[in-house]
Order: C-alpha cells, then structure tokens, then sequence
C-alpha cells in the first residue's frame, strides 16, 4: 500500500428514517425523470409508419454520446452530432448529470426499492475506499471498470466487433420496450440489471457504463471551472461539515468524497451524478448546497435532517 | 496492485464473466449459410452489423413490415440486428421516404440514394416455379415487378433481368409456388450462378 493512502471504513446506522422521506428535490428530481422517460418511451413506441416529423423521431438514442461518437466516425454530420455535443458540453461544466436526470436506465434504477438503505434501523456499510493522497486531499480516483470497458467498447468498435449495442444505456431500454419485436431476452436483461440495483443502486452506473465512464471523464475536463460559471453544481463549506459521513451513506452512487474532502466550493466529483440525494442528508447548514452560476438551488440542513440528532452516526477511522 | 486498479477479484471476476461471454459467442455461430438481407443503402454488411445498436427503431419505423431483428440462427453477431424479409412484404423503399432510415439513431441507411439502391438480386429456381416447372400458366412475379426486372417469353415463362432487379421482393412476396417459393430475394453477391436448378435443395419455403 502506497505512502500516504490508507482504508477508511465508514460505518453509518440509522435510527431513524430521516432522509427518506419525499423531500422538495426529491419530488422535483423524480418529476423530472418521469417526465423524461415517459418522452423516451413515447418516442420509442411512437416509430412507426408515417415518421412523425417529430425532430428527432429518437432524441435519446442519438444523444447518446458514445453512439453519437461512433456514428460522427463513420461521416460527421453536425444534424447527427448536435444533441450529442450539446449533451456533451453540458457535461463539461456542470457534470454527469444526464445520470441523475436524464437517462432513462437511470431512472429504471432509481424506480427499484433498495435494500440496506435509509430502512428504519438498518445497518449500511460503505465499501471501503482507499483515501488518496491522505488526509485534507480528495479520496476516490480509483480507476473503476468502466473506463477499462469504454475503451475496450471504443478499441473494438473501431476494429468492427460491435459491442456497443450490448451496453448502450438508452439501447438497453429501448429494446426492452420494444419487446414485442425482439423478444423477452433484453427485458430479461434490463431485469437482472434492476436486480442488482435493489443491492446497489447504481451498481451499473458506477462500475460498467460506459456512457456513464465517458460522461466521468467529461465531467473531469470540466474540473477547473469556478461555481459561477457552471449551470449546475455541487458545493461544500468544508468549516461548516462535521465530518458525519451521512452525505457519503446517501449517495446512491457511493461516492464518499463529499465526506472526506477537505476542500471548500465547488467539489466537481468526476463520478458525482448531481442528484442533491447528500445534500438532503447533510444535517448542518450550508455545509453542501446544490448551485446553479453560484445562486444556491438548494442548501442542507435546513429540513428534517437538521432536527435529527446527529447520535447513532459514527465514523469508525 | 497500483493505486488507479482495480482490485484482484474485481479483475479475476471481469475476467471470468469475459470468458463465458466468449464461450456463450461461441455457441451463437451463425447457422445459416446465407448473410441476413438488409435494409435499403447500407455502406457494407460488416460496418452494419458492427454499428447497429439493435434498437429496433426501423423495424418500428418500416412502412411495410417487411423489417424483423435476426434471431439467433444467424449468430450473436448479427443477433436482433434488422433483417429484410421479403416473405413479410416488399420494400416501398421510393415511397416511404426511407422510413428505416430516418429512424436509425445510428445512421446506417442513409449511404445510398434510391436510385442506387439494391437490396439482393432476385432469381428463379426454375424447377420450382409452376410455369417452368410443372407447365402451368402463372407470371404472378412479372406483374408485380415495377422495374422490369422479370421478362416473359413467347412460352409465359418468367427470365429474370438482372441489372434491373432492386431486390424489393415484391416478386418473392407475391410468388404462389408450393412448398417453396420459386423465386427468390438473394444477398448481392451470393446468388446462384446455374439458373434452373441451383438452391432448389433443403432451402425451407422463402427461407434465405
Ligand atoms: S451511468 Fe449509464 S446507465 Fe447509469 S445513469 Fe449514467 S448513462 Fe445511464
Ligand atoms: S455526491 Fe451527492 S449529488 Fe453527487 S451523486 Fe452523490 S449524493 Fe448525488
Ligand atoms: S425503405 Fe421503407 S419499406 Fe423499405 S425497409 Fe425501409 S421503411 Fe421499410
Ligand atoms: S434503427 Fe439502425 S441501429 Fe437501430 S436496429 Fe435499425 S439499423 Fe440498427
Ligand atoms: S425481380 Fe423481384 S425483387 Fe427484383 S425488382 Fe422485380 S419484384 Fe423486385
């Protein structure tokens, strides 16, 4: 083990089912990608003969960057690209967004009832993430698999073994929906991918996508950018965070940065989907806060979770 | 392992699940012996079916029906990719605007303008056909050809004119010969050279 790096497991119990419950970004995030995929599969189911001239007859599957990618190779056409790149440079200065909001898997995976999170009493571990760098440094970084998958999707596209339509997010869905045509095989595969979302939410989107991967490192050219420049935002007081480690336990992306980090503004987490699920759970005020071009969309501690005593949440070093 | 890896079971299990992928693609070997055809103005069958992403937009989006996802007997390849079925419909490709097309997210169909496009080449398995085979009068496929593709002798027997063949399938559709249809839509390319008897063999009826 390197200088400088050591396991942190972080034990959370809940007494109670504070940060559970439907809380305002709750509602307005659920809202949001309801409404989305309700598009998404009106617009799968709405295909048929005569093309609507609804522009585009399939928004999602061409916005999907790694398709849009793939497709530009083969002849760029900007008509083809432009939901892409537009997906893309949101990205950029914001974040991955598109997982927490948009995409339709996504959604899919935040429809599952979990098990092991926020249940009255229950007993949620972190896994352990290796701090990087020590104390007062960001920890995370680890190189996750869906970055290896990425460029192996990527590499073997270009050498013409398509696998893209295996793991495309949008495609996944789509094809599921349409099962009349191919069959019950894709629903039984999104199936398996919900399955394992009711032990790990976003399972998926943290360990394989390999859109999620390419909208990771999207984000991460992104990182530099002040708060006031980005439409949507993440940011810490790190004077104000006592160092519960519930930001970390909520997050279904099982990002633990938020509590570790030592920084103050905005934190610009390369995996963070920016679904506000800490914020909601942080009980001090102002300690995190959802911003948009620096104007707080919303901060913590100001709902149930600050009424909630800070007992029963123990941070085992 | 270094910091930026991923962890020993991590990979071992990655590993694992890549080998019975490999296996399970192993044992999807395509068992036809005839590549699907395509929809109209595809660049090549392997930049096909290495792009499609098996949406199922154009077999939604088809005026005609005549679209459908292969099934496994033609390997994990080319699984679920569209497959042009003429003994389903024909294809209406100058009147319905290109529908599969216009649907594709990846913009697979969109290589070839109409007057180029050629779905297969249709041919005549002469011993199966009514007229050629068994004397009785038909030509049901030379009325339905909109391009002239199928000529008439002074006999009623139906000749097929190459060039002019756009593999629409409306000939296959239509053709009324029993248990296997005489006239068949095939991939450019791998059409039977010996006209008269050749595929007249185990093909199943329209199969291609
Ligand atoms: S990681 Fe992939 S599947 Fe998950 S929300 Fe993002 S794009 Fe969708
Ligand atoms: S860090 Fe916070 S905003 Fe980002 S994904 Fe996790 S819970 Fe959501
Ligand atoms: S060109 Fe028209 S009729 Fe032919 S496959 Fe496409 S949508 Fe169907
Ligand atoms: S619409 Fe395009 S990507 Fe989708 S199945 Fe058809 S050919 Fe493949
Ligand atoms: S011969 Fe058959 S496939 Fe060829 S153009 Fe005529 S009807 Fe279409």
């Amino acid at each position: 083990m390197s200088e400088g790096r050591r396991e942190r497991r972080v034990e959370v119990r809940r007494r109670s089912a504070v940060g559970r419950g439907m809380t305002g970004i709750r509602i307005a995030r659920l809202s949001v990608q309801l409404a989305l995929l309700g598009l998404f599969l009106a617009m799968a189911w709405a295909a048929s003969y005569p093309p609507s001239g609804f522009y585009p007859d399939n928004l999602f599957l061409r916005a999907e960057p790694l398709n849009a990618l793939t497709t530009a190779l083969r002849g760029f056409s900007l008509a083809v690209a432009l939901p892409a790149l537009i997906l893309l440079f949101l990205t950029v200065v914001s974040g991955r967004f598109f997982c927490a909001w948009i995409c339709p898997l996504g959604t899919c995976f935040d429809l599952v009832p979990s098990l092991g999170r926020g249940k009255k009493g229950g007993l949620r571990e972190i896994r352990p993430r290796p701090l990087q760098g020590g104390e007062g440094k960001d920890g995370g970084g680890r190189l996750r698999l869906k970055y290896l998958l990425l460029v192996l999707v990527v590499l073997l596209q270009a050498a013409g073994i398509g696998l893209l339509w295996l793991y495309d997010p949008v495609v996944i869905v789509n094809r599921a929906a349409l099962f009349a045509l191919s069959g019950y095989l894709p629903v039984i595969f999104l199936a398996l991918l919900l399955l394992a979302a009711v032990y790990r939410p976003r399972f998926w989107c943290q360990e394989l996508c390999p859109a999620g991967a390419l909208f990771s490192a999207a984000s991460a050219l992104g990182k530099k950018l002040p708060e006031k420049a980005s439409p949507l935002a993440l940011r810490k007081e790190e004077e104000r965070c006592i160092h519960c480690g519930r930001c970390a336990a909520a997050c279904p992306f099982e990002i633990t940065e938020v509590a570790d980090t030592r920084r103050s503004g905005r934190l610009a987490l390369a995996d963070c989907a920016l679904c506000g699920e800490c914020v909601k759970a942080c009980p001090k005020e102002g300690a995190l806060a959802l911003t948009s071009f620096g104007a707080t969309l919303l901060g913590s501690g100001r709902g149930k979770a600050a009424r909630a005593s800070t007992e029963g949440v123990e941070a085992v070093g | 392992m270094g910091k930026l890896w991923v962890s020993r079971r991590e990979f071992l299990g990655m590993a694992g699940a890549g080998a019975a992928a490999a296996a399970a693609y192993g044992l999807f070997r395509s068992r036809q012996d005839l590549p699907p055809l395509r929809p109209p103005g595809i660049a090549s069958e392997e930049e096909f079916s290495a792009a499609c992403l098996r949406c199922q937009e154009c077999v939604r989006g088809c005026l005609t029906g005549c679209l459908e996802p292969a099934g496994p007997e033609y390997g994990a390849g080319k699984l679920w990719t569209p497959r042009f079925n003429p003994d389903l419909a024909r294809c209406e490709f100058e009147l319905c605007g290109r529908a599969c097309a216009k649907a594709c997210p990846a913009s697979l169909m969109s290589a070839v303008p109409d007057a180029e496009v050629r779905l297969g080449q249709a041919f005549i398995t002469r011993k199966r056909c009514l007229v050629w085979g068994q004397g009785k009068p038909c030509l049901i496929c030379y009325e339905r050809c909109r391009y002239g593709a199928i000529e008439a002798d002074e006999k009623g027997r139906p000749h097929m004119v190459p060039e002019k063949c756009t593999g629409c399938g409306a000939c296959q559709n239509t053709c009324i010969a029993e248990p296997q249809k005489a006239i068949i839509v095939y991939p450019l390319g791998r059409v039977p050279e010996d006209e008269g008897d050749a595929g007249g063999g185990g093909r199943k009826r329209g199969g291609v």
